[in-house]
């Protein structure tokens, strides 16, 4: 299938339609605000919740104070 | 500290928890509806009040549906009726939750057939039946267009729309084996648990959804002319005086809310089951608002891209009159698009595939807060409660699929409890946290183990703006039915046509049967001495 296969299906007022419609300034800023808003909360979310789903810091043996020093 | 006798389920991982809630959240209306609100409403301005009502009330209602839950689950209870017992301390507050199990489970009675509806199409594009279609309306063309009433007509004869007990049959068509496969497939999940069940069946269906999307989404994207389709759903069509007008419209403003609100799955009684199963120190704030984000993605860039876009080559201007009904959108529109596309036949199968995984995804979600009250109501097992369930559901579902003329029984099902009384329940939830169990003390449960402070303000808005805003909504939505002409009335609908009140009739005694469990749990828990245990830690 082409592309002049899949044009072909429309009639000529429809291609007309089309061919003189474009996404405008404001369209392109409406759609980048809304998928950037979204984008990046979801992209902040995920980053905040892989960060904080980290294991916590294990402890190795220096870390450990057995208080051996005490008196 | 008296504990219920019974099994208590518990998430796995964080992620399942967010992917099982966003899961709820996404559904058809992320690809079905919200598009076709947007195109309805002049593209780019439906944005404005869509991502206003998305923060003042969406946002605020999904932080209080968790924090009650998680507030009720540390005392012991999963079932929205023992939560509300905690939160309010009534003997009368369980009694409050019957909606918390009539919507999820009136819903699922209809969304399963949906559900069927999505699966069985994405079973045709598999083994050709609609490249068969394609060809019959090929045949018969008209001025270079496909004919639009042979995709009608397959439509209504697959979910028996022409007459009452028209879906019972085995023909090639019918609907009768997917609806088998998807009970099945929904009981079994849910049986084997929240985390066996329907964490792991989230983990894996929610990243193949957004993979189907992103497929379907790069086929659209490549399209030629595509620009003038993204610039249909999202250019401000209106400018001046008349883009003033336009952001003005109330009706725009009540559909953007209505959107949101039923988009984040508040009000369903879903979330506060799903939260009352987190440990009392897990964080909320972020769990939920990532959830939130991810049922946004999927609906404002997925669901945003593909199929108003698409559908504007094919129809151009037309295509406003297509987008009222998304029945007729997703199943009728949409078919002849894929159609005319090259690639078409694999973008519908991966289109109707990522349908019927939100559709799975939602619908499991909704049987896990009647199994929460069987278990800790009842005492019985999981075995038993999702045999229950299963017994009630299905007499539900062929219910719906029987009454199809017209799809009477689906419509009134879906204006009682997939409208109706969601508004009811947020409202009563936003009462109760901003009156009942108090802002300050909402927002310090909000904040225990909470990884993301929740701005303060937020208390407010759950307090004074959220159940204003809700009631206005809800009057205006109640309003707008009541003046509908009489062939679109659901309210007439259901007094006049007797189906119609047949389906009310069921609704009425599926309350019934839930207000006799809750019965039969208050008497419990007070006999154990859970509830006394509960307000004591309260």
């Amino acid at each position: 299938m082409t592309t002049a296969w899949f044009l072909a299906q429309l009639t000529a007022e429809q291609r007309a339609e089309i061919e003189n419609y474009t996404l405008h300034p404001s369209g392109w800023i409406v759609m980048i605000l809304s998928i950037g808003f979204v984008v990046g909360l979801l992209t902040w979310c995920i980053r905040r919740v892989m960060r904080e789903s980290q294991p916590e810091k294990l402890h190795g043996q220096i870390d450990v104070d057995t208080h051996d020093a005490e008196p | 500290m008296t504990e219920l006798p019974r099994p208590r389920d518990s998430w796995g991982t964080r992620i399942g928890v967010i992917l099982a809630v966003t899961g709820s959240a996404v559904g058809l209306g992320n690809f079905l509806r919200f598009p076709g609100l947007a195109a309805q409403y002049e593209g780019g301005v439906f944005m404005i009040p869509y991502f206003i009502a998305l923060l003042v009330l969406g946002l605020p209602l999904a932080w209080a549906e968790w924090a009650m839950g998680r507030y009720g689950g540390s005392r012991g209870f999963n079932s929205a009726p023992g939560i509300y017992r905690v939160l309010c301390r009534t003997r009368l507050a369980p009694y409050i939750a019957f909606p918390c199990l009539l919507v999820p489970v009136g819903i699922f009675m209809f969304y399963v057939l949906i559900e069927a509806w999505c699966l069985g199409y994405a079973w045709f594009y598999l083994t050709g039946m609609m490249s068969e279609l394609g060809e019959q309306a090929r045949n018969g063309m008209e001025n270079g267009l496909l004919k639009e009433d042979v995709y009608t007509s397959f439509f209504v004869k697959f979910i028996g729309m022409a007459e009452d007990g028209a879906s019972f049959n085995l023909s090639r068509t019918s609907a009768l084996p997917f609806l088998a496969i998807c009970f099945a497939l929904n009981f079994v999940t849910i049986y084997r648990g929240l985390n066996r069940g329907i964490e792991k069946f989230c983990l894996w269906a929610m990243p193949a959804l957004i993979l189907c999307a992103i497929l379907v989404l790069i086929r659209v994207l490549t399209l030629p002319n595509i620009d003038a389709g993204l610039g249909f759903m999202w250019n401000m069509r209106t400018e001046g005086e008349s883009f003033t007008r336009q952001l003005l419209n109330g009706k725009m403003w009540l559909e953007a809310t209505g959107q949101v609100f039923f988009t984040l799955s508040v009000g369903l009684g879903v979330i506060i089951t799903y939260a009352s199963y987190l440990r009392r120190d897990d964080d909320i704030a972020l769990s939920s608002l990532t959830s939130a984000a991810g049922n946004e993605f999927c609906e404002v860039v997925l669901g945003g891209m593909i199929i108003i876009p698409a559908a504007f080559l094919f129809f151009g201007f037309g295509v406003t009159e297509r987008v009222g009904s998304s029945f007729g959108l997703g199943f009728i529109t949409l078919p002849i698009v894929f159609e005319q596309m090259p690639l078409g036949y694999m973008a519908g199968f991966l289109f109707f595939i990522l349908l019927f995984l939100a559709a799975a995804t939602s619908t499991l979600s909704m049987l896990q807060p009647a199994i929460a009250l069987l278990e800790e109501g009842l005492g019985v097992n999981r075995k038993a409660s999702v045999t229950i369930l299963g017994f009630v559901t299905l007499v539900g579902a062929l219910f719906v699929l029987y009454f199809s003329k017209d799809a009477t029984a689906l419509a009134t099902f879906d204006f009682w409890v997939g409208i109706f009384f969601i508004y009811v329940i947020a409202m009563i939830q936003t009462v109760i946290f901003g009156w009942v169990l108090g802002v300050d003390k909402g927002m310090a449960e909000l904040d225990r183990g909470a990884e993301i402070r929740v701005p303060r303000f937020i208390g407010f808005v759950l307090k004074y703006v959220a159940p204003l805003y809700l009631l206005a909504v809800f009057v205006f939505w109640i309003y707008t039915e009541i003046r509908k002409p009489e062939e679109q009335n659901t309210l007439l609908m259901t007094l006049r046509n007797p189906v119609g009140l047949m389906s009310v009739g069921f609704l009425a005694l599926l309350a019934v049967f839930f207000l006799l469990i809750i019965a039969q749990a208050s008497k419990r828990w007070q006999q154990l001495g859970a509830v006394s245990d509960a307000e004591v830690r309260a």
